[in-house]
């Protein structure tokens, strides 16, 4: 399986989930992302700022354990989240709707996550 | 056969109620609102005003820049058929979600402009057939839109986070409460901030929004980002269901 195959399964297997994305936070850059609308390469980019962002702060403050990997950021509209495994500088980022359950989309991207960074 | 054309109302009186004399009216007035002049805004209502009622007058499409003469605020409009299509600040095309959203950027980016000049930048601009526009209407409305519920909202969120914390510090007024320790932690994360923050326009709206980072078993950094006011706090992260309800029901309030 693609990693774009397992982007868009991931997707599709959330429910209002608008965009899954993977991503280096060194490189600053979305590497891939399955959406089910058109997204600018703008808003791709603020999100890859934001898992920067988020994951900088975790270890700037010492974050440590499991938690030191996992951030979610919530708008007026959107569920954001940002997960990495073991501090590396990967990151898979899934955006749903403010409604969604966050644990739920954490623990089905970790699965996704681990399948990718354990390919690659 | 070709269908006969309606009468015009020829015979019918101009009322002074009417739009046909308020048109006449406008046609007769002292050319103030020319493009490329600069025109005096007593105050930000008028400048907000101003704007709108230039989107409100554009038929064809058109890209139309307004420059702030004492903030040197400009930004690229544009717009079509009384719709704004689009709103460029000097960092690119403003990220907006609804006409209040409009009408929050364009008020803020624009306090203090003493006046305004509108100038045509672009005629037939290229558009995208999928871009979202915003009528002139709307904009209106959400013009008269109080927002004294949202600003009532936002008190009761930052009260309630508050209060559910170990330790907060706001970044717009230096106050703070709560252990020491955790005051310095989120001081020490409030310096990284500042020195990595790059200087945002006027025009560049930080939405809302509520970050939760784990740092530790017993250590939930939240960030509460609210238009100019941020907060930090240090939570329990068992409560982090606490923290996204408290987020939520912010989001839904009127």
């Amino acid at each position: 399986m693609t990693l774009a195959d397992r982007l868009e399964m991931l997707r599709s297997s959330l429910s209002n989930c608008q965009l899954v994305a993977f991503g280096d936070a060194e490189a600053r850059l979305i590497l891939k992302a399955a959406h089910a609308t058109s997204m600018p390469r703008e808003t791709l980019d603020h999100l890859c700022e934001e898992a920067t962002t988020c994951f900088a702060t975790a270890d700037m403050m010492g974050a440590q354990g499991a938690s030191a990997n996992e951030a979610l950021v919530l708008t007026e509209r959107e569920s954001r989240v940002y997960l990495r495994a073991n501090n590396r500088t990967d990151f898979l980022c899934v955006v749903s709707a403010l409604s969604e359950d966050p644990d739920a989309v954490t623990e089905q991207g970790l699965r996704a996550l681990h399948e990718i960074a354990g390919a690659a | 056969m070709i269908a006969p054309r309606p009468k015009k109302p020829q015979d019918a009186p101009v009322t002074a109620d009417g739009t046909e004399l308020a048109a006449l009216r406008k046609l007769a007035a002292e050319s103030r609102g020319a493009y490329g002049t600069w025109r005096p805004v007593a105050s930000d209502a008028e400048a907000l005003d101003a704007i709108v009622t230039e989107v409100g007058e554009v038929l064809l499409a058109r890209r139309i820049r307004v420059t702030a003469q004492d903030t040197g605020i400009a930004v690229e409009m544009t717009v079509s058929n009384r719709h704004l299509v689009t709103l460029a600040g000097p960092q690119g095309q403003v990220q907006v979600q609804d006409a209040g959203d409009v009408v929050r950027t364009l008020r803020e980016g624009f306090t203090g402009a003493g006046a305004l000049k509108f100038e045509i930048t672009e005629r037939a601009p290229m558009m995208s057939q999928t871009a979202r526009s915003w009528p002139h209407d709307a904009l209106r409305q959400a013009m008269q839109a109080p927002d004294s519920a949202r600003d009532g909202a936002q008190a009761t969120l930052i009260r309630e986070l508050q209060a559910m914390a170990d330790a907060w510090l706001d970044l717009q007024t230096q106050q703070s409460s709560g252990a020491a320790e955790r005051v310095s932690l989120l001081t020490k994360h409030a310096n990284a901030l500042a020195e990595h923050r790059t200087d945002a326009t006027p025009l560049q709206r930080v939405h809302p929004r509520l970050s939760l980072v784990p740092i530790s078993e017993a250590f939930l950094l939240v960030d509460v980002c609210l238009g100019q006011q941020r907060l930090l706090l240090s939570g329990d992260p068992q409560s982090r269901a606490d923290y996204i309800a408290q987020w939520r029901g912010y989001c839904s309030a009127p």
